[in-house]
């Protein structure tokens, strides 16, 4: 009896382990996203993201994948710096739905205007194989 | 006989590319099936919030854990939701859902609309509402659970 418990009680704890492992895992990732954003590492960016990628922001303007990368390429966007704070991760099989609270400074339209955004941001990854990609964002004026 | 062989090489053939139209037929239907269920389910989630305001009907819409932001940047858990909506006393007007897009990937699915509407507040007040909606929806036991949304003012 003792032995099954044993057992049972360490494959609990496997379990959990697990799930924390790949919570950090994601929340790494997801940094590292956001630093990509700044550094225009239009490559990275390319590999951490789905090609179905819908990724809105607190206007209501939607990028694609395509638009997310060219809109870095022909500098119609440009990060200054990217905070996230507050990070909560609700994950069910290969779905995460991440949320934090933003902190960006930006350029838009090729202006030298540097504009401060503190949003709430919603983030949808899914797992595809062993690594977390971005299928989805919104974010929200906080 | 080398005809009768060839022969029945290319009615071989013929069977294989019926059986693989068919294969294509059923994947497209099976995307068209998925796509019908979220746009449904979709509609029936925005009657519900903004009109019905029924439990029973978000119970069964909703996945085991949900996350709802606000377009004010507030959010809610799966219970806070529940009762947010069954307890919300404004009555909505004038609601239109449109530009509905679906993105799926694999049991995952991005659903995005823009919805308007009048929000006819308990004090007499009314309020336009313009907003742009993500709503993130998986499928659990072959059927879409709403897990997550945002809504976000375009007003």
């Amino acid at each position: 009896m003792k032995f099954i418990l044993t057992i049972l009680s360490s494959l609990f704890f496997a379990g959990v382990f697990a799930q924390t492992v790949d919570e950090a895992k994601l929340i790494a990732t997801v940094k590292e996203f956001h630093q990509a954003l700044v550094t225009k590492n239009t490559v990275s960016l390319n590999q951490q993201t789905d090609k179905a990628l819908s990724y809105g922001h607190s206007n209501g303007w939607v990028q694609s994948k395509k638009d997310l990368i060219k809109d870095f390429e022909r500098g119609f966007i440009s990060y200054q710096s990217f905070k996230e704070d507050s990070i909560t991760v609700l994950m069910n099989d290969n779905v995460a739905n991440v949320r934090f609270v933003a902190d960006i400074t930006a350029t838009l339209g090729g202006t030298t205007t540097v504009n401060n955004y503190n949003l709430r941001v919603l983030e949808v990854w899914v797992k595809k194989g062993k690594r977390w990609v971005l299928f989805a964002r919104q974010g929200v004026k906080g | 006989m080398q005809e009768c062989c060839s022969f029945k090489k290319l009615s071989g053939m013929k069977k294989l590319l019926t059986i693989f139209s068919l294969l294509i037929v059923v994947a497209a239907n099976a995307q068209t099936n998925d796509e019908k269920e979220l746009t449904e389910k979709t509609y029936l989630l925005s009657h519900t919030v903004f009109g019905s305001k029924d439990s029973v009907t978000l119970e069964k819409l909703l996945a085991k854990t949900v996350s709802y932001g606000h377009s004010h940047g507030n959010l809610q858990n799966r219970e806070e939701m529940i009762k947010g909506i069954t307890k919300n006393q404004s009555n909505y007007t004038d609601t239109a859902a449109s530009n509905i897009k679906i993105f799926i990937q694999d049991k995952t699915a991005i659903v995005r609309y823009l919805f308007k509407a009048k929000e006819n507040k308990k004090d007499g007040t009314v309020v336009d509402l313009d907003f742009s909606m993500m709503l993130v929806w998986i499928k659990e036991k072959k059927e879409w659970k709403l897990m997550g949304r945002q809504a976000v003012s375009v007003k």
